[in-house]
């Protein structure tokens, strides 16, 4: 189950290639061969952890400044469902604290 | 030298003996068969296409052969083979001519990895070409056989292929391959265009072959760049219009669309987001051929 | 009774020869390659910086094989970290064979190698639970009626082949590298016990150097239908080669080769493999594997008759009028070692009658289908 410390990283770092247009992007993940289609807030967390582990309360922090969100209970379960899609796809990696 | 300058009894000979040279796009393909509507359909529709400057070289070594056995009586057959190798299943005899097509088709797709190859019809005009990427059954080969007969000059109506060196569109030009109904729709709009005999009972129908226009053979070495890519969609009624569409989608949809994308990694991925970057994207509805060309030739005239 | 040579291992022996290959040459090559699964290697074998020396129409061939390659590179290296995955809840080591442990290893064979399924090796104790959780982990047994059931588990010594529901990927599992009914008996047990770890993984393991020589001889003299034979045989001349550069390999190889009743596929190995590829075994090496592991006088003429042939690509090009013959013989004989005589006959006409009615080739007509 995530809390605040969980940490999140990229799960393959180095194999990502992401293309963005308006507000969607392409992300190509080398490591798995796979492409998604993704939207800016997906963009964003896989940006901000290149080459970083990150505590999931700084990411969601981050992200909320990012996008001038507050950081409330709602935006805290969104982003947390964003990050479990893409880990789901195997693009990030979490460690339970 | 073009076909349509040796005799059909040259061109029977050789594909009995040595085998039938010749360059269709950038590929040269060397084609073995006795079979006489092979023979004829080659004549009829690749007459355009020029005879291979070599005959020590091909590309791909294709022989349609009919089966032996009981089979040449009764209800006979056609086997594609890919250098000696049956990647298929045997067809009935009377689709000879399409199963050339067909397994044309499957040797690029499966073996050309220089190319990004989409599943699409690509058109072009004034230097710039659009990519008409669908799913079988929407209308694309109609609409690309359409657009041909209106100035636009043939790359493809089934294979996109893109450079990956260099993101060129490169010219495949082959015959049309039309279905059921589209076929004498197609005729009714050109009527000087060349068909072959229709072939019934198909896996997809009837089918014909319209030859491609003799200027997109003759210009076949000339690439372009894509300007548009723009997902057909016949809809019965329909008044012609494209709808931007957006380009992450877009790229997506190409790369579902794609034969081989899943083989190039991230260098397909690159090439693939270059011609999307590039490109406008459109969903384009349509029901009536006249307006639809009408939209393609406003698209052609923008700047 | 030689067979004639062919252009193919003429290139891969001298890969220099490639630029004394005329256009109608390259033609020819390019075709036994494919046919053989070698096209890639031939790729890999012919460095970029002289494709400006080789005909233009021949690079493209080149290039695209080699993207196959790598792609295929990839999803094995997935493959393998998912099945180390699965196995987390079993206290059993991942044991890669052939192919999958060429890839992990970063060893030779794996340059323009083209795959297909991946080949694991687990206890025979353990089967039960590696099926159930590769099963959990989305890999399915594939459809194989009650026959083919007890074929492989009872006389194929693996598990029917186990299929990704979404990747599509094929796994065979052994517990042995030869069936219970086979002439020889290598002991699984003795091979489990050499294992080493892969540098870089924490539970995937391949055979030890001279297991891996000594099963890729089994596989490819004793095993297989020896449909991509060339390709194995290069593989096992990549290995000897690689491994040979160890002093003592040779006199470990021959000692093991005994040790697990593999004396003759060892043979097979090394004098097809001389024969054809050029590889240098000493002559003390071949000597000691001809003494404790060549067959009577009579069968070993014959062997040379019908591997001489069935080892060459299977392209028209290298058939001579025994050709035909020599595979068929060895498609029986390939049967016959896996079973009992009184079962081969029936089996072979149960396969011949399968492979006549069941669609297994696609239809041309529904390639956009794909």
């Amino acid at each position: 189950m995530e809390n605040a410390a969980t940490l999140w990283s990229l799960y393959a770092a180095d194999e990502l290639l992401i293309r963005t247009w308006e507000d969607e992007a392409v992300v190509f993940d080398a490591y798995s061969g796979n492409t998604y289609l993704v939207d800016q807030m997906a963009v964003a967390i896989l940006q901000y952890l290149d080459g970083k582990t990150t505590p999931q309360s700084k990411l969601v922090s981050e992200c909320a400044d990012r996008f001038g969100y507050e950081v409330d209970v709602d935006f805290t379960a969104y982003l947390i469902s964003v990050l479990n899609r893409l880990a789901g796809l195997k693009l990030l990696h979490c460690e339970s604290r | 030298m073009s076909l349509s300058r040796i005799s059909n009894l040259t061109i029977l000979n050789a594909c009995g003996d040595e085998g039938l040279y010749f360059s269709v796009g950038p590929f040269i393909v060397c084609l073995h068969t006795s079979i006489p509507s092979v023979i004829e359909g080659v004549a009829l529709l690749y007459g355009d296409y020029p005879i291979a400057e070599t005959s020590a070289f091909a590309d791909y070594h294709i022989t349609l052969q009919a089966t032996a056995g009981v089979r040449r009586w009764y209800r006979p057959q056609v086997n594609f083979l890919f250098d000696g190798y049956k990647p298929f299943k045997p067809l009935p005899l009377s689709q000879s001519m399409p199963s050339f097509e067909w397994g044309l088709n499957w040797c690029i797709a499966n073996n050309a990895h220089q190319y990004l190859i989409i599943h699409a019809a690509v058109v072009e005009k004034n230097g710039r070409a659009v990519i008409l990427p669908a799913p079988p059954g929407s209308g694309k080969s109609t609409l690309c056989a359409a657009l041909v007969n209106r100035g636009w000059r043939l790359f493809s109506d089934e294979l996109a292929l893109i450079s990956m060196k260099n993101g060129n569109l490169v010219p495949i030009p082959r015959p049309v391959n039309l279905k059921n109904d589209s076929i004498e729709i197609i005729k009714s709009f050109a009527p000087d265009a060349v068909f072959s005999q229709k072939v019934r009972d198909t896996n997809k129908g009837t089918v014909s072959l319209m030859k491609a226009p003799g200027e997109s053979a003759q210009r076949s070495t000339e690439v372009a760049r894509a300007a548009w890519v723009v997902f057909p969609r016949y809809l019965a009624g329909a008044d012609a219009t494209l709808t931007s569409k957006p380009k992450a989608q877009a790229c997506m949809a190409l790369a579902q669309n794609a034969f081989n994308y899943n083989v190039l990694g991230a260098q397909g991925f690159k090439v693939l987001s270059s011609v999307v970057d590039a490109s406008d994207c459109y969903e384009f509805g349509y029901s009536q051929l006249d307006e639809a060309i009408e939209v393609f030739d406003g698209l052609a005239a923008s700047v | 009774m030689i067979a004639k040579p062919c252009l193919l291992t003429q290139v891969l022996v001298k890969p220099e020869r490639c630029l004394e290959l005329s256009l109608r040459d390259w033609d020819l090559v390019i075709r036994q390659a494919r046919r053989a699964l070698l096209l890639s290697r031939l790729a890999s074998s012919v460095n970029e910086s002289i494709h400006g020396l080789i005909p233009d129409l021949v690079v493209p061939h080149l290039l695209a094989s080699k993207c196959l390659a790598d792609k295929q590179l990839h999803i094995i290296k997935y493959e393998v970290d998912r099945i180390q995955e699965a196995f987390q809840s079993l206290d059993a080591p991942v044991v890669v064979l052939k192919g999958g442990a060429y890839v992990v290893s970063g060893l030779p064979p794996v340059h323009g190698r083209l795959f297909s399924d991946i080949d694991i090796l687990v206890h025979k104790k353990s089967l039960d639970r590696v099926e159930e959780v590769m099963s959990s982990h989305g890999w399915m047994v594939t459809h194989v009626d009650a026959y083919d059931e007890h074929y492989y588990r009872e006389w194929m010594h693996e598990l029917p082949p186990m299929k990704h529901v979404r990747r599509g990927v094929v796994v065979d599992i052994h517990h042995t590298i030869l069936p219970e009914t086979a002439c020889f008996h290598p002991d699984p047990k003795k091979l489990m016990a050499d294992i080493q770890l892969v540098s870089g993984y924490e539970n995937v393991y391949t055979l030890s150097d001279i297991d891996m020589v000594l099963h890729s001889a089994t596989h490819l003299f004793f095993e297989g239908e020896l449909e991509h034979g060339l390709r194995d045989l290069v593989d096992l001349d990549a290995l000897l080669r690689h491994f040979s550069k160890d002093e003592n390999f040779w006199d470990q190889l021959i000692e093991r080769a005994a040790e697990m009743d593999l004396t003759r596929p060892l043979y097979y190995a090394l004098r097809y493999s001389q024969q054809m590829l050029e590889t240098p075994v000493p002559d003390v090496a071949m000597k000691a594997s001809m003494t404790i592991g060549k067959p009577p006088a009579a069968l070993s003429w014959l062997m040379d008759v019908l591997f001489d042939r069935a080892l060459m690509p299977d392209h028209p090009s290298c058939d001579d009028a025994f050709t035909p013959l020599a595979r068929w013989v060895l498609y029986i004989r390939s049967h016959y070692l896996r079973m009992p005589f009184h079962l081969l006959i029936p089996h072979l006409v149960r396969k011949a009658i399968k492979k006549r009615f069941s669609p297994t080739q696609a239809d041309v007509s529904k390639l956009e289908e794909n």
